[in-house]
């Protein structure tokens, strides 16, 4: 039974004091989730506003416009002759043709999107977080109702429309494809939805990996690593599985491996266009590889809300430039995440910048503490050690570079390379170090280097720059080529444990079995005295061929052997290529503002260069492909491998494209391919150097 | 130490100097004053060798900006607006890189290390990460870094922006005894009252143009003699003696008095006294002949503010 209300007093009392409280101008309204706010928030709204109105988003969609239209016209123009396309046709004649070269069409356009979008994924999605977090803005964020999960999609959808417009720069063809050349739809909407479902995937990793670098750069670098080992490492794993006997993957079937990797899926898919063969597997698997695509994007994004949080927090409790966090936050921290969900914070840097202020906590102790303690934290992160000063040498410069690690945490680099090591050790074990296996791993750290080559340096001028350090390094008699030097010798630092793992590689894998040969000549001699001095070894015949032989034929297996000539040859080549792009970045980086545009550049200038350049030479003449495939660093490390394995490298015949030349040949060729890697790099730390200088007020 | 002549600078069609020209003297404390976007940080920027000059010339220690950038970044120490810092540094490396781009022996930098951190006050910090400190003593390790090489001329700007009134006034005592010291340094500041209290002479610019440059005292009566054509006196009368009006139609037949203002209803009476060294006892011997009965008597004091309100116009640009 309810009782009846009664009218109270202090109601009454309480009405004169409402009246009285100023009334706010900002309409108060309950926050209730709705898809135009999920969708259409304001930080979407400000992403899609500042992407729309940067000179380097229109430079990105310009360049990619014309790639597109390159490629295409490329392609066309090589499929029309092959055609013999005439401009006298009937109508019905040219659709004819249109429908003959649609096929091709339609495999570039797609080819295009694929290798780009999630490119570009990584590289839009790289400054999302860890700009905000360097300008401070992100503790601004957490004194908003704003929460994490709102950010991480905000800056996903805003993103997303890039990639958007970006990809329909390719639709007008895709739909000439459909209606004027007869192209199946299901073979061109697969591959555009494998295509969109990895740049969605890419643009999420990149935004993870942004949340947790420090730069960029890095987080451009990360992402794309990531993107690798997703698209390659399930496909590896599962076939090297399969391929030993008492796993029980035996009985797999081997288009599962295709299954698991989204480039192999997207091949595939491009096979049912151009007819290269029945596919591997059922027509709408491609479905599956989406799904997967879609579920990884979503475990990176919870994973990037995390990430984000925790960055806030930390931004938040540290300053700017605070918000990389790795481990998981202990309670005080957590404590202050909770709130940040529900109430907003008063989180912005203290005007006198003594400490940031912290949450608005009820709890009298805990903002102290928090900041205490996150500083703590934050502090054995670091590779500094509180209470102890290092030794500064007589080149800071290079001193400060080469104290900086290459990862974060000082265990990251030993567990990588242990994983390397074990990695290799079962490939050596698995493939009996036959040929392939040397060349093999070689390139494929020879290529990882040569990506991570183009992302380190770019950076390296411009961040001192927006770090503000820049201009009185500038104030130093330090000269602009000592920096310069220091910069690209501590890149170089920071690349070279996979610089030496490599060359650690080939020598384990390619000299030392042929080396264990020589091992049983001395052995042979050992005996034979023994058996000279030694009655009980001189009657006991078969000690030879019992221990000796049986040990021979049980360790002296028949390894591929690579001449160190032919190593050596390869490491100077990858030096050098790593050299021009180190120089080139920091050109880059000296001529640009910002660490983000540099790094764009840099790493697009060199995809252009050795990735898209031989793909374009290809489609229009053979001949020029087998000719720029003579200056390809990849390709003249790997002729260099091939020719020198199981031969003397000095003496071997190399396979060069369409051509088999002389060792004395291919070397001078090495060698002047070496001098023209150094002297562009030279050439570009020499503008460099004029650049800086002139920033320092030297005369140019 | 330091010259600027017809110093010009343009950044597109932005004019930040124009035909800036002024003179610096050994161990002078110069206090540049101007709003925001005036041409300050340029005009240190040109003189600390980070930006060319569109036309005229500026000399620091003698030698051209222009052809003598090594010399001159050897001879001055300059502390930008923004320190940025090295995160990943102490203190202590934080000044031995620097050192070291100065070309200070190894075995020589702790030393001196030691000698900036005490007079920084920041010895304490000596193994403290750069980017744990506070913004204020941040501000003081910028000091230090510009002191690393002893140099002559010190361009210091803004070096007490964002700090809280303490670490102000500590900012303040370190450059006094910069001065002390026997260094020229060229300060900027917003802090008007600070730059009034150490400058030796004080430049006032606005929109790329010097509107004023010499010693603080003529700035003051450049001030008093635009606002007040003499000393100002402002006097509290107690509410039982005579009235405000009273008295000032006394004082107003006085030669001295060039204009006195009453208001009844607060009790003042504010006395312009006309230019020239007056005895204020006057004053007080008139009020009290009258029947006032004198609660306060207080010379308004002219200050910077009053000088730089009166020569700039307020523009920004």
């Amino acid at each position: 039974m309810t009782q009846p209300r009664t009218p109270t007093t202090t109601t009454a009392a309480a009405a004169p004091a409402e009246a009285a409280k100023p009334k706010s101008w900002v309409p108060r309204r309950s926050w209730r989730p709705s898809l135009s706010r999920v969708l259409g928030g304001p930080v979407f709204a400000k992403e899609v506003w500042v992407l729309g109105k940067r000179l380097s988003t229109s430079w990105v969609r310009f360049i990619y416009g014309f790639l597109l239209l390159g490629m295409l016209a490329i392609v066309v123009v090589n499929a029309t002759d092959s055609y013999s396309y005439s401009g006298n046709m009937g109508n019905l004649q040219a659709l004819q043709a249109y429908q003959q070269i649609a096929p091709v069409v339609t495999i570039a356009v797609l080819g295009f999107q694929f290798g780009m979008l999630p490119l570009m994924g990584c590289v839009l999605g790289g400054s999302a977080v860890c700009e905000e977090v360097r300008a401070g803005s992100l503790a601004t964020l957490l004194s908003t109702p704003l929460k994490a999960w709102q950010i991480v999609m905000g800056k996903l959808l805003g993103r997303c429309t890039e990639l958007l417009i970006l990809s329909l720069l390719a639709l007008p063809v895709l739909l000439m494809a459909r209606v004027l050349g007869g192209v199946n739809g299901e073979s061109l909407i697969a591959p555009t939805v494998l295509c969109a479902a990895n740049a969605l995937l890419a643009l999420q990793i990149s935004i993870w990996t942004s949340a947790r670098a420090k730069h960029a750069a890095g987080a451009i670098a990360g992402a794309i690593g990531v993107l690798f080992v997703l698209w390659v490492l399930p496909s590896v794993l599962v076939g090297v599985l399969m391929s030993v006997p008492t796993m029980p993957f035996k009985g797999l079937n081997p288009a599962f491996i295709t299954l698991l990797s989204p480039p192999m899926v997207f091949l595939v898919k491009l096979g049912d266009i151009a007819s290269w063969g029945a596919p591997p597997f059922q027509t709408l698997h491609w479905v599956w590889s989406v799904v997967s695509s879609l579920a990884l994007t979503g475990l990176f994004f919870v994973l990037s809300t995390r990430a984000v949080r925790r960055a806030m927090v930390a931004t938040a409790l540290l300053g700017p430039g605070a918000g990389r966090t790795t481990k998981k936050a202990p309670p005080d921290k957590r404590r202050a995440v909770s709130i940040s969900q529900d109430v907003p914070m008063a989180a912005t840097p203290a005007l006198d910048g003594a400490s940031p202020a912290a949450p608005l906590d009820s709890s009298p102790d805990s903002p102290q503490e928090t900041n205490e303690a996150a500083r703590q934290r934050k502090r054995k992160k670091s590779a500094v050690v509180e209470g102890y000063s290092r030794t500064v040498g007589d080149n800071p410069v290079l001193w400060r570079e080469v104290q900086q690690r290459f990862t974060r945490g000082q265990w990251a680099l030993p567990v990588a390379l242990g994983i390397c090591c074990c990695a290799l050790l079962f490939l050596y074990w698995m493939s009996s170090m036959k040929e392939g296996l040397q060349i093999g791993v070689a390139m494929f750290g020879a290529v990882i280097l040569l990506l991570l080559a183009a992302l380190q340096t770019p950076g390296a001028i411009s961040s001192e720059r927006e770090g503000r350090t820049l201009d009185v390094l500038l104030t130093t008699p330090l000269s602009a080529r000592a920096i310069l030097w220091g910069k690209l010798l501590g890149s170089a630092k920071r690349l070279a444990p996979l610089y030496v793992a490599i060359a650690l590689h080939l020598f384990f894998s390619g000299v030392l079995p042929g080396i264990t040969r020589y091992i049983f000549l001395p052995l042979d001699e050992v005996v034979r005295f023994l058996r000279f001095a030694s009655p009980a070894f001189a009657n006991n015949s078969d000690f030879i061929p019992e221990h000796i032989d049986g040990y021979r034929s049980y360790l002296g297996w028949d390894p591929a052997r690579v001449d160190p000539v032919a190593i050596l040859a390869f490491l100077l080549v990858l030096a050098c290529t790593v050299f021009m792009q180190f120089a080139v970045g920091l050109l880059l980086s000296a001529v640009m503002r910002r660490t983000t545009p540099a790094t764009i550049c840099n790493l697009l200038l060199w995809i252009l260069v050795w990735a898209f350049l031989p793909v374009v030479l290809a489609i229009v003449d053979n001949g020029l492909i087998d000719l720029y495939g003579a200056l390809h660093p990849v390709v003249l490390m790997a002729m260099v491998l091939d020719g020198g394995t199981d031969n003397a490298a000095l003496s071997a015949t190399y396979d060069v494209p369409d051509n088999n030349v002389q060792a004395f040949t291919f070397f001078v060729f090495l060698v002047l391919y070496c001098f023209a890697a150094t002297g562009v790099g030279l050439g570009a730390l020499k503008v460099a150097s004029l650049e800086l200088g002139f920033a320092g007020g030297r005369k140019r | 130490m330091i010259e600027t002549s017809n110093l010009t600078k343009h950044f597109g069609s932005l004019v930040a100097l124009d035909s800036l020209t002024l003179s610096i003297g050994p161990g002078e404390v110069f206090g540049f004053i101007g709003p925001n976007g005036a041409g300050k940080t340029t005009t240190m920027r040109i003189l600390s060798c980070l930006t060319r000059p569109d036309a005229g010339t500026a000399k620091v220690c003698g030698f051209d900006t222009r052809t003598h950038g090594d010399d001159i970044r050897k001879c001055i120490g300059y502390m930008p607006d923004f320190l940025g810092v090295y995160d990943d540094l102490t203190v202590d490396e934080y000044l031995q890189f620097f050192a070291s781009a100065y070309g200070i022996a190894r075995r020589a930098r702790a030393t001196i290390i030691g000698q900036v951190l005490e007079l920084t006050d920041l010895t304490q910090k000596r193994h403290s990460l750069v980017d744990g400190l506070s913004r204020g003593m941040q501000q003081r390790l910028g000091v230090a870094r510009v002191l690393v090489h002893d140099p002559k001329v010190l361009l210091l700007d803004e070096p007490a922006s964002g700090l809280d009134p303490r670490a102000r006034i500590e900012m303040r005592s370190l450059l006094i005894e910069l001065a002390r010291m026997g260094k020229t340094l060229m300060v900027s500041s917003h802090i008007l009252s600070e730059l009034g209290e150490m400058s030796t002479s004080i430049g006032i610019i606005e929109r790329g143009k010097l509107l004023y440059a010499g010693s603080v005292t003529d700035a003051f009566a450049r001030a008093k003699t635009s606002a007040t054509q003499g000393d100002r006196i402002v006097v509290k009368l107690a509410t039982s003696g005579a009235t405000p009006s009273t008295i000032k139609q006394a004082l107003e037949t006085d030669h001295r008095v060039l204009k006195a203002t009453a208001n009844d209803e607060q009790r003042t009476l504010t006395v312009d006294l006309t230019t020239g060294e007056h005895e204020h006892h006057f004053l007080l011997e008139r009020i009290i002949a009258c029947q006032g009965r004198i609660e306060s008597f207080q010379p308004e004091v002219v200050k910077l503010e009053d000088a730089f309100l009166r020569l700039t116009t307020g523009a920004l640009q």
